[in-house]
């Protein structure tokens, strides 16, 4: 009975005199929802990172601070606030493009690291500087999650798993020697944030921009697209017979073959789609006649194949393979199949499409 | 003798008299044969006399006097008997039975009988038997025993469905109360006279055919082995008997209900009632029977599984949730939802004290209100209510003294912790509840999982008489997972539990089982 | 007080489930990222044949025990080569027990101290934990065997976390082309995974504390099946959701791949993760600490228990004081668990001719 008490008593102490390190409660904190990194404004050799968040008793809810290091940035800005910084609600990494001109592998291996962060946050580029997004506006208190919501709600057939963080991390660390990234505007006047288009990156570094129309070809290519809405046509006022439509599709089938042919690839993507009919002008009064569907479908798979190849030319003069087509090519061209000049050898590739749009879904009326 | 009653248990017809079994004519035999079915029966009464007649008759009233009314005996049958006898019966050279039966005793529903079987089960339902010398016949006098005491439901086990009586203060009762629900010869009755100064009486209550004779002697050890010199109530004697007493949970279970008791010891548990008070103890008992009420069985299975499975959820909100709420705010800031961050930081901010004096304060006042309005009468018990609901959650919160989240906290594992139908258990859940939240508030999450840890080797190690208390889990056990978190249909428990076990697994015999 | 007296004895399933417990430990944590770098691609090939060896090896062990059911291991190895060198293996064994205790308790308290607790010192962590292992070793066999059941039932509940959601992210390409780095990455995959499976070894110390020993063999062949293939469907899908490279990045990747997982309610889903593997990091522990005091009592002849908790719990806590960091941690690691699972294929068959040639024990 002794030997119990005397245990129980040395354990209470034990428990009893240690420190409580990691006591730290919810009103001491300063939760960062969105975090921007930029350059400084006169010094391009520094960091310039800005913080977003909630923070009780706070009264500016954006804080900067400047380093060498995005850590020395981050101890500058601590210093100007008595609440502890915590990155463990970060919902949105915004880099501006300067930044990401410059390589972005250790920004995301900070964020990697570091285990507080959480690995699903959304990255995005900014067009600008950063700190003129992270502010405190209608959407206090978390802004983070306004982006968020904005990148996931874009009409777009984007999967919003590209986006994060970890899809980021394995890329880099993958096969796959490019990547895309969203790209947001901010109008200086009204303030609206809105979606502009991607930026294509080589390695880690953005490369160029492209925009909403051309990103369906890169989806396609990337066998990810979900959905999208194509417009085919004009309204052009003299000419009554001039027909325009809108179209949303959906993606049934995606496969990529490899055909070798004396020892060069040929990239197959055989891709099945299903339309549904939103708009359409002229109304057909009276149905819509069977060759007329079989003309709509054709035009589908010619301005699909179009913005593919579109996109592909471009990416091969880039010397890029943001596709993972470099797995197929490890797997089924082991021959020929070069890691280290794989870039090179895709811009030579050929790549042939085989596409298949049913027009199905046709909503109220015929 | 002894080859011949263990081959009677192995062939399993314990000791039911065989259908044919008869009477025979010397009434010695008929008294041992009886005083055999009944041994270890403490309520089983023999009372010889001699019937006054012109040759005296040896004579014998047996009954149970737990049931048996024996004002009736002893007025209507034996003083009859014993008293002078009508001249017409004085005159008759020999005493017959019926004529017994149709001259002299006055009583309204008797019959006559050879069967030892009939008068047996007669004798379990509160008769009286009357053998007389010379005769192969026994005559069955009914004379049942109505309690005139009112029996009120127990307050803390009533029940919506189910009987409504409970145990009362006097022993015989009690039993009485037991032998009625269960008509066997095998339950037994074996008492002691504990305590030096109150000479109290206790009985152990079991049914012979089903009750493991290892834990039947366990308990008669541990009984035997009190020395102490008051038992006034069944506590005085619970931690005499508990295999642990320095832990929060009860290795023995209290009841007041005789439904429950004879529940309990149709599934081979052993029942100890005490002279003077109406709880009664049940052992062995395990974890998950303490959060079993009998309504469990009354109800329809799919409605008494999800009341379990509430209780169980009921049990670990209690224990642990003001623990997490700690952790969450002290320490595991980042497992908060985005969405909810703004919204406890912000009341936070505006309360002086740290979180874990906060809900310390809060759990304390609750207790002592609870405690206090126990023993309030009903009708100031209200005004308590009222006033610490005004106080706490009010007056409080409007005060910046404590945070919306924690009365809430607070208020939660509070109901939660009286989901449990024994009220000793919600006493073990408070204090486990300030442990977890001890530790939590030192290691936040890694506290509470150690504390756990330590509860679930705490709960493997516990014993409730030679049985694992936290069975059916560990040691697992997949039969009796029907009457465990869940309860199945009573055709699907066709086997008893087996913990603590028992000498027939079956509870319906192979053969008549009917779906 | 009335206190059962102190019984050794355990079920068969009970058992299994402390062998399970032991086992599933330490190994999915890192198996994906030293198998991938060992053998590339066929890591998931190589961890097959590794089970298969493994399989055979535990029939050998099976015979072994089968000749002394009423002595542990360290029992009737001086028998078996005499008195010193007897000796000498066991001591070995309780040093290697001992050793993996200490492993065991800093792995956890690393994951704690990266995912939990970031500035608490981690040798708080290992003496809390060892005063929960001294209580629970200081109950008797059964205690620990009621523990491992109730314990699976939590770890049941988690097991769907081996397995990353494939559905979104799986890519068949990453694990093609089959024998990509032939026989040779074979070879050299099989020895760097040969500690994943330490913990079966322990048979030999239970086997004759359980009750029925027929359904004990059969429950250890199963559990070994059980263990591989929860391994292999955590070894595969990893590889299918996973990047070679990418692998090689991570310190603990089953840890890392619950965060691809989004859950509406928690926020953050590898902090609970933590408290899974807890509470098997901690059932290792405790079995090997048991072990280790069984083997003490029986080569020293020892029968005071208490003391020997005690020297043990302190002997395991100087240990973890040399480990230093996740690079240290992850050599004392491979080093130990692989000389666990070393010994424990080369010994049994060893013994086993020697018992054979000299007719030590039952035979049959």
């Amino acid at each position: 009975m002794k030997r119990i008490l005397l245990g129980c008593f040395i354990g209470l102490l034990v428990i009893t005199l240690t420190g409580c390190w990691d006591y730290r409660p919810l009103d001491e904190d300063f939760m960062i929802t969105g975090l921007g990194i930029d350059h400084s404004l006169g010094d391009e050799s520094k960091l310039e990172v800005t913080v977003f968040g909630v923070a009780y008793t706070e009264q500016d809810h954006t804080l900067s601070g400047q380093g060498s290091s995005i850590s020395e940035a981050i101890s500058e800005i601590q210093d100007k606030t008595e609440k502890f910084l915590s990155f463990s609600h970060i919902q949105i990494l915004l880099i501006s493009k300067s930044v990401a001109k410059k390589g972005i592998s250790s920004i995301i291996d900070v964020m990697l690291r570091d285990s507080q962060v959480r690995n699903f946050i959304n990255v995005a580029l900014v067009d600008g500087r950063v700190s003129d997004f992270l502010q405190k506006g209608k959407e206090y208190p978390v802004t983070g999650s306004t982006f968020e919501a904005l990148l996931k709600s874009a009409d777009l057939g984007f999967p919003n798993q590209l986006l994060h963080l970890e899809t980021l991390a394995m890329n880099l660390y993958s096969g796959a020697s490019g990547f895309i990234l969203p790209i947001l505007k901010i109008d200086k006047v009204s303030r609206i944030i809105s979606l502009k288009g991607f930026g294509v990156f080589k390695r880690d570094r953005f490369l160029e921009e492209i925009d909403r129309k051309q990103m369906i070809g890169f989806l396609l290519l990337m066998q990810r697209l979900e959905y999208a809405n194509l417009t085919i046509g004009t309204i052009n006022l003299d000419n009554p017979d001039q027909r325009v439509y809108s179209v949303k599709i959906k993606a049934a089938s995606t496969h990529v073959r490899v055909v070798i042919d004396k020892d060069q690839p040929t990239f197959i993507y055989d891709l099945g789609f299903s339309g549904a009919l939103l708009e359409k002008n002229p109304v057909p009064l009276g149905g819509i006649s069977a060759d007329e569907i079989k003309r709509i479908e054709s035009e589908l798979t010619e301005e699909l194949k179009k913005s593919m190849l579109n996109v592909l030319r471009k990416i091969q003069k880039d010397q890029i393979e943001p596709f993972g087509l470099g797995e197929y090519a490890r797997v089924y061209w082991p021959k020929g199949y070069k890691e280290a000049q794989w870039e090179e050898q895709f811009s030579k590739a050929k790549i042939e499409t085989n596409i298949q749009v049913n027009l199905v879904f046709y909503g109220q009326t015929l | 003798m002894i080859l011949l009653s263990w081959f009677r248990r192995l062939i399993g017809g314990a000791e039911i008299p065989k259908e044919d079994a008869q009477f025979s004519h010397d009434i010695d035999k008929n008294m041992d044969a009886l005083r055999e079915l009944f041994v270890d029966t403490d309520d089983f009464r023999i009372r010889e006399f001699q019937i006054n007649s012109t040759k005296p008759t040896r004579a014998c009233v047996i009954y149970l006097n737990t049931i048996a009314d024996e004002k009736i005996i002893r007025e209507e049958i034996m003083r009859t008997l014993m008293q002078k006898l009508p001249q017409s019966v004085q005159e008759l050279r020999s005493l017959q039975i019926s004529l017994l039966q149709h001259s002299v005793l006055s009583s309204s529903d008797m019959v006559q009988s050879t069967s030892v079987r009939e008068a047996v089960r007669n004798m379990m339902i509160g008769s009286t038997l009357l053998f007389i010398e010379k005769s192969d016949q026994c005559l069955i006098i009914m004379t049942p025993w109505s309690n005139k005491r009112a029996i009120s439901e127990p307050e803390t086990e009533s029940v919506s469905r189910g009987p409504h009586d409970g145990f009362t203060e006097l022993i015989s009762d009690n039993i009485g109360m037991v032998r009625r629900r269960i008509k066997d010869p095998s339950l037994k009755i074996v008492s002691y006279t504990l305590g030096a100064k109150t000479q109290t009486k206790v009985s152990m209550m079991y049914l012979k055919d089903l009750a493991l004779p290892e834990l039947v002697n366990d308990v008669s050890e541990r009984l035997k082995e009190i020395h102490t010199d008051s038992i006034l109530e069944s506590g005085d004697i619970e931690e005499f008997l508990e295999d642990d007493a320095l832990t929060p949970f009860p290795q023995v279970e209290v009841t007041e209900r005789p439904d429950k008791s004879a529940a309990a010891m149709l599934e081979g548990r052993i029942i100890i009632l005490v002279d003077g008070t109406p709880g009664t103890l049940v052992v062995p008992t395990t974890f998950f029977q303490l959060a079993q009420t009998p309504e469990d069985h009354y109800q329809r299975a799919i409605f008494s599984s999800f009341k379990r499975i509430y209780r169980l959820l009921g049990f670990i909100l209690a224990t642990s949730l003001s623990s997490f709420y700690l952790a969450l705010v002290n320490y595991s800031t980042h497992l908060i939802p985005v969405k909810l961050v703004p919204v406890l930081m912000t009341k936070r901010a505006e309360v002086p004290f740290p979180p874990l004096l906060e809900l310390i304060i809060m759990q304390v006042l609750i207790d002592m209100i609870l405690e206090g309005n126990l023993r309030m009468p009903a009708k100031l018990g209200q005004t308590l209510g009222v006033a610490g609901a005004i106080v706490i959650g009010q007056a409080a919160i409007t005060a910046n003294l404590i945070t919306p989240a924690v009365v809430i906290v607070v208020s939660v594992t509070t109901i939660t912790a009286y989901l449990q139908p024994r009220l000793s258990n919600s006493y073990s859940i408070i204090w486990i509840r300030y442990f977890n939240m001890l530790i939590a508030s030192m290691f936040g999450f890694f506290g509470i999982v150690v504390a756990w840890m330590f509860w679930v080797i705490h709960l493997c190690s516990l014993q409730s008489f030679r049985t694992a208390y936290f069975a059916p889990i560990a040691p697992f056990k997949w039969s009796d997972w029907k009457d465990a978190i869940i309860r199945v249909p009573k055709w699907a428990m066709t086997k008893q539990p087996s913990t603590p076990g028992t000498l027939q697994p079956n509870k319906i015999p192979k053969g008549e089982m009917k779906h | 007080m009335n206190r059962p007296p102190h019984s050794m004895s355990l079920h068969a399933s009970q058992f299994a489930m402390m062998l399970i417990g032991c086992t599933v430990g330490i190994g999915p944590l890192f198996i994906a990222r030293i198998a991938t770098v060992a053998s590339g691609r066929d890591a998931w090939i190589v961890f097959l044949i590794y089970l298969a060896i493994i399989l055979c090896n535990s029939l050998i062990m099976v015979q072994l025990a089968k000749r002394f059911p009423k002595q542990t291991f360290v029992q009737y190895v001086p028998e078996l080569v005499g008195t010193w060198i007897g000796k000498c293996i066991g001591f070995i064994l309780i040093v290697l027990g001992i050793l993996t205790i200490a492993v065991t308790m800093k792995i956890l308290s690393y994951i704690i101290a990266t995912y939990v607790l970031l500035k608490t010192p981690m040798d708080m962590f290992n003496v809390i934990i060892l005063m929960l292992l001294i209580y629970l070793v200081m109950f008797d066999l059964r205690v620990m065997g009621r523990l491992a059941t109730g314990l699976f039932f939590v770890s049941f509940l988690f097991s769907y976390f081996y397995i990353p959601p494939v559905n979104d992210y799986g890519n068949v390409l990453l694990l093609m082309p089959f024998f990509e780095n032939g026989w040779q990455g074979i070879w050299k995959g099989l020895g760097a995974i040969l500690f994943s499976l330490s913990g079966l070894e322990l048979f030999l110390t239970y086997y004759p504390y359980v009750d029925d020993k027929r359904n004990m063999r059969k429950y250890f062949i199963w559990s070994i099946l059980f263990v591989g293939l929860l391994f292999e469907i955590s070894l595969f899908t990893q590889q299918l959701v996973y990047p070679l490279k990418y692998l090689a990045h991570l310190w603990a990747p089953s840890i890392h791949y619950i965060s691809i997982v989004e859950f509406p309610v928690f926020e953050r889903t590898d902090a609970i993760f933590t408290i899974f593997w807890f509470t098997v990091l901690f059932k290792t522990a405790a079995v090997y600490m048991y072990h280790s005091v069984i083997s003490i009592q029986q080569v020293f002849q020892v029968h005071q228990k208490r003391i020997i908790v005690f020297l043990v719990a302190v002997l395991g806590f100087a240990v973890t004081k040399m480990i230093g960091n996740a690079a240290d941690i992850e050599k004392w690691m491979i080093y130990v668990l692989t000389a666990n699972v070393g010994l424990s294929l080369i010994l049994p068959s060893l013994l086993l001719m020697i018992a054979k040639f000299r007719r030590k024990g039952l035979a049959g």
